[in-house]
């Protein structure tokens, strides 16, 4: 069996997410990828690879890794373009990994981006169903979450207060994080529940943004990492898993989410975690929707099946509680697609960094990232300030 | 453009370009479509496949990803069957087999037909909505036989069972 | 750059049916066609196969998450499925590092599209910038044109000598009929000086293989191929080349192939280059240093280079350089060469090149 080499995430950028008007597409990613680079000094000749993600139907640009390539600083480069659905950048943060730990490059650059203003995303999410056996009777990303976390409450009993109080937090969180495109600083359990109903149980508040955005980060091998920043990130574990074909394959879809489930145990047994809730400091999870957040808490094994809704009563997953989730404000509050589950990983690695600012957890020493989307589909890093042994 | 610049960006100076691309596509069904839409379409029966480890599939598909194995037995399921998640929807959403918006509110949901291990997403009919629950039996109401085109709108909807 | 961590071997090789129309699959059954047999071949179950990593395009899909349509086939449920929007060559490349830094054993490596579910000018219209480009309707055809032009200006090559390239193909081709130089020469004008059989037909084509490290390698005792290298270079967006007859993306990933080898293009016998346009052939022939006018055609006439026929022998977007790769894995296998170059190119006017080297066991 090979060893990888070890692979430490040892820069971040992202955007000032939201309704970009200002920027186009090529200037949103450029944004980033500038910003990553500059706070380590580093140029485009110092990158070795680039790999993008982004889902172009959503823009409706093909080929956009071609287009762009200049504004991805990838000309003349090995470039890899993804398009993974929700998971896209953590799918391309795994990718950087893969790329450096196979030694195949030293400093690879990755970029996640999406400008969802700039095109039809219900046209977009409409063509995830499959065009034979699902498109005729879709209802949106709301109308699938929606069903899906009406088989997470009839499991686990969990109530609209407490789903309500994810957004809270959310939203609140992204106060302090001044890239967030929904800040809300005075919302309210009660406000989230009288805001519109969009499809039961969820309400408007409950729902993830569509935003404009882009990440980036730089994933550096071993002996390059400790020179180029002063705690950087490693790589501990990835996990891929990809739920079957059809969206109604895993009828429980948020009770049980089998990809989840499967990709965090192979991650925490790599990494040695044998209690996510004592051994992590801090989760940055991909929650499209309140109900999912609760019930990915369940999944990743912080407090038991059915407990997802008192583990936030108690507050363990506050900023100020014993893990927090999502201190960023995650999906809740920002949420252009090709970039969201690469703001996961960059936020993670933010933390483990020391970088997060007024939303940084105190004395992180290990984080998760997961990116979820498609058909159930999971990604998973853990990162730790500690390097592999 | 960095931020500082981007927050005094004039909105009204952005310039955005409208744009429509009309993507045509003509899909293939398949082997396993044909033949489930065709049974769905001509008798009003739901089809599904099993491998040799016993899963039943809707839809049907050549392989079994949970056991890898092929699935080379045809079995009918339902028609009736359980509601594994549901909802009512009450926010607009473009229809995407007629172009125009669907009227609102509608039922829909989650339904595992009755003999499968899998559930496939559809419409519920919403006349009473407090019936409508995860757990509850559902029936498949099918267009009459002349309306039938060979696809999954064949099923009108699925209605709660008392 | 020395290897690092496990070779990848590949140990079975899958086609599904190539042909303009295929109607009686869906893409799944169709990915699953080509699957099948590469399983077979390497003596494995698909609950065998824990990840994949698969090559396809959204847009040629009409879906958002084309992987979607593969998954399940490829790696069953829950399987580690990673892929890449490119040539299935490129695919490989990412199947051999998760295999060299221990993530993966046993994958499959698919590449699909059906060109036929798709209208292919509103696609390729898609890939044109939006706010300067696309009004004028244009397409790949309208570029490689351009294209053309400037190669046949400069006298590198001539509208014949492409048109022999074609003819060298489907020569060699099972599913398109022959063709002689007047054929291709009087086919009808597509954007000039091009003409249709100067052109890849749009096809629908899937192929796979089953790559593997050492310790599966040693376990399953298959005939097996080693993945010596693979290399990508980016090109620059059509419109900002200033010479598109420049195809040094395609040298220089050809040279990073190399010396990650330690091999001289010399050492090579099995030469296949993917590309959709004839002249192309050439013009990324002569850039990766394989000759130039007449004595680089006869090398195609004599399959030296493109002894599959290649991608003008019937292929498709995102799967002509995996295609090759299956064929020349063939030939290694087979003991009639040691070692192989493929060559695939994504992007308009061929903007971009990946380029993977093997070499048979023995």
């Amino acid at each position: 069996m090979s060893a990888p080499v070890r692979a430490a995430i040892v820069a971040t950028g992202q955007t000032d997410h939201g309704r970009r008007f200002d920027t186009s597409m090529a200037e949103i990613a450029r944004e980033a990828i500038d910003r990553c680079l500059e706070s380590r000094g580093l140029h485009l000749d110092d990158i070795d690879a680039v790999v993008a993600g982004n889902m172009e139907m959503f823009e409706g640009i093909y080929l956009v890794d071609q287009l762009f390539v200049g504004a991805l600083g990838a000309l003349g480069k090995p470039l890899y373009k993804l398009n993974t659905g929700g998971t896209v950048g953590a799918s391309t943060a795994l990718a950087c990994y893969h790329l450096v730990a196979s030694g195949r490059h030293r400093r690879v650059l990755g970029v996640g981006f999406q400008k969802q203003s700039e095109g039809s995303t219900q046209a977009a999410i409409t063509t995830v169903g499959d065009p034979i056996w699902e498109r005729a009777v879709m209802a949106g990303a709301i109308g699938n979450f929606a069903a899906m976390a009406s088989t997470y409450i009839a499991d686990s009993g969990v109530t609209p207060e407490q789903a309500a109080k994810v957004a809270v937090k959310a939203r609140r969180n992204a106060c302090l994080n001044p890239h967030a495109h929904l800040k809300m600083p005075d919302i309210t359990v009660e406000e989230v529940l009288a805001s519109e109903m969009l499809a039961y149980p969820i309400h408007r508040l409950d729902m993830c943004p569509a935003s404009d955005g882009a990440c980036a980060i730089v994933m550096a091998a071993d002996q390059e990492a400790g020179k180029l920043a002063d705690r950087p990130a490693w790589v501990h574990a990835v996990a891929t898993a990809h739920d079957q074909q059809y969206m109604g394959d895993s009828p429980k879809r948020l009770a049980v989410m089998r990809s989840l489930q499967a990709a965090s145990r192979k991650a925490y047994a790599l990494a040695g975690i044998e209690d996510p809730l004592r051994d992590f400091d801090v989760a940055e999870v991909y929650e499209p929707a309140t109900y999912a957040e609760l019930a990915m808490c369940e999944n990743l094994q912080f407090c038991a099946m059915g407990q997802g809704g008192r583990l936030i009563d108690d507050g363990v997953t506050f900023l100020d509680g014993q893990l927090p989730v999502n201190p960023s404000g995650g999906v809740l509050s920002t949420n252009p697609v090709g970039a969201t589950a690469m703001i996961r990983v960059a936020e993670a690695a933010m933390q483990v960094m020391g970088e997060a600012g007024a939303h940084q957890v105190p004395d992180v020493s290990r984080a998760l990232a997961t990116g979820y989307g498609g058909n159930a589909w999971t990604d998973v890093m853990i990162l730790s300030a500690e390097r592999p042994r | 453009m960095n931020a500082e610049a981007a927050h005094t960006f004039n909105r009204d100076q952005a310039i955005r370009i409208e744009q429509q691309i009309t993507l045509r596509y003509r899909f293939a069904a398949g082997a396993h479509a044909t033949r489930f839409f065709t049974a769905l379409r001509d008798e009003g029966k739901i089809l599904a496949t099993r491998d040799a480890a016993g899963n039943v599939m809707v839809p049907p598909r050549p392989v079994c990803g949970l056991s890898g194995l092929p699935m080379t037995e045809w079995v009918e399921v339902g028609p009736n069957g359980v509601l594994a998640g549901c909802t009512i929807v009450y926010v607009p959403f473009i229809d995407p087999m007629t172009g125009t918006q669907r009227p609102v509110p509608y039922g829909f949901g989650l339904v595992r037909f009755d003999g499968a291990d899998t559930a496939i997403y559809h419409l519920l009919d919403a006349t009473d909505p407090e019936q409508i629950g995860v757990g509850k039996r559902v029936q498949a109401v099918f267009k009459p036989p002349a309306e039938r085109t060979g696809s999954l709108a064949d099923i009108r909807h699925f209605k709660i069972l008392d | 750059m020395a290897q690092h961590g496990s070779d990848t071997w590949v140990i079975g090789l899958g086609e599904a049916r190539t042909a303009a129309v295929l109607e009686d699959v869906s893409i799944n059954e169709f990915a699953w066609e080509a699957i099948q047999p590469a399983l077979r071949e390497a003596g494995v179950e698909l609950r065998q196969v824990t990840g994949a990593v698969t090559a396809s395009q959204d847009f040629w899909d009409g879906r958002t998450i084309s992987s979607m349509n593969v998954n399940e086939v490829a790696c069953g449920s829950l399987g580690s499925e990673a892929k890449v929007a490119a040539d299935g060559v490129q695919a490989l490349g990412y199947a051999a590092a998760r295999i060299a830094d221990g993530d993966q054993h046993l994958n499959v490596v698919v590449a699909h599209a059906k060109e036929s579910e798709g209208d292919a000018h509103t696609i390729e219209l898609a890939a044109f910038d939006p706010y300067f480009e696309r009004p004028l309707n244009p397409d790949d055809t309208l570029v490689a044109a351009f294209q053309a032009q400037a190669l046949y200006r400069t006298g590198a090559a001539s509208p014949e000598e492409a048109a022999r390239v074609v003819v060298a193909a489907r020569s060699r081709s099972e599913v398109l009929a022959a063709a002689a130089v007047e054929d291709v020469l009087s086919s009808p004008l597509t954007a000039e000086p091009l003409r249709e059989l100067d052109r890849a037909p749009r096809m629908n084509a899937a192929c796979a293989l089953v790559v593997c490290d050492d310790a599966k390698r040693n376990e399953l005792e298959r005939p097996a191929v080693r993945v010596v290298a693979t290399a990508s270079r980016a090109g620059a967006y059509w419109r900002e080349r200033a010479d598109l007859t420049d195809m040094t993306p395609a040298s220089a990933a050809l040279h990073d192939a190399l010396d990650q080898a330690g091999w001289a293009l010399g050492d090579i016998e099995l030469i296949e280059i993917a590309a959709p346009f004839a002249f192309q052939h050439l013009m990324i022939a002569a850039a990766l240093g394989l000759g130039a006018g007449e004595q680089l055609v006869a090398r195609f006439e004599r399959g030296e280079v493109n002894a599959s026929g290649g991608w003008l022998a019937g292929s498709a977007e995102s799967v002509a350089g995996l295609h090759a790769v299956v064929f020349a894995a063939r030939k290694l296998r087979a003991g009639e060469a040691r070692r192989a170059l493929v060559h695939a190119t994504t992007g308009i006017a061929a903007q971009s090149h990946h380029v993977a080297l093997l070499e048979s066991a023995a």
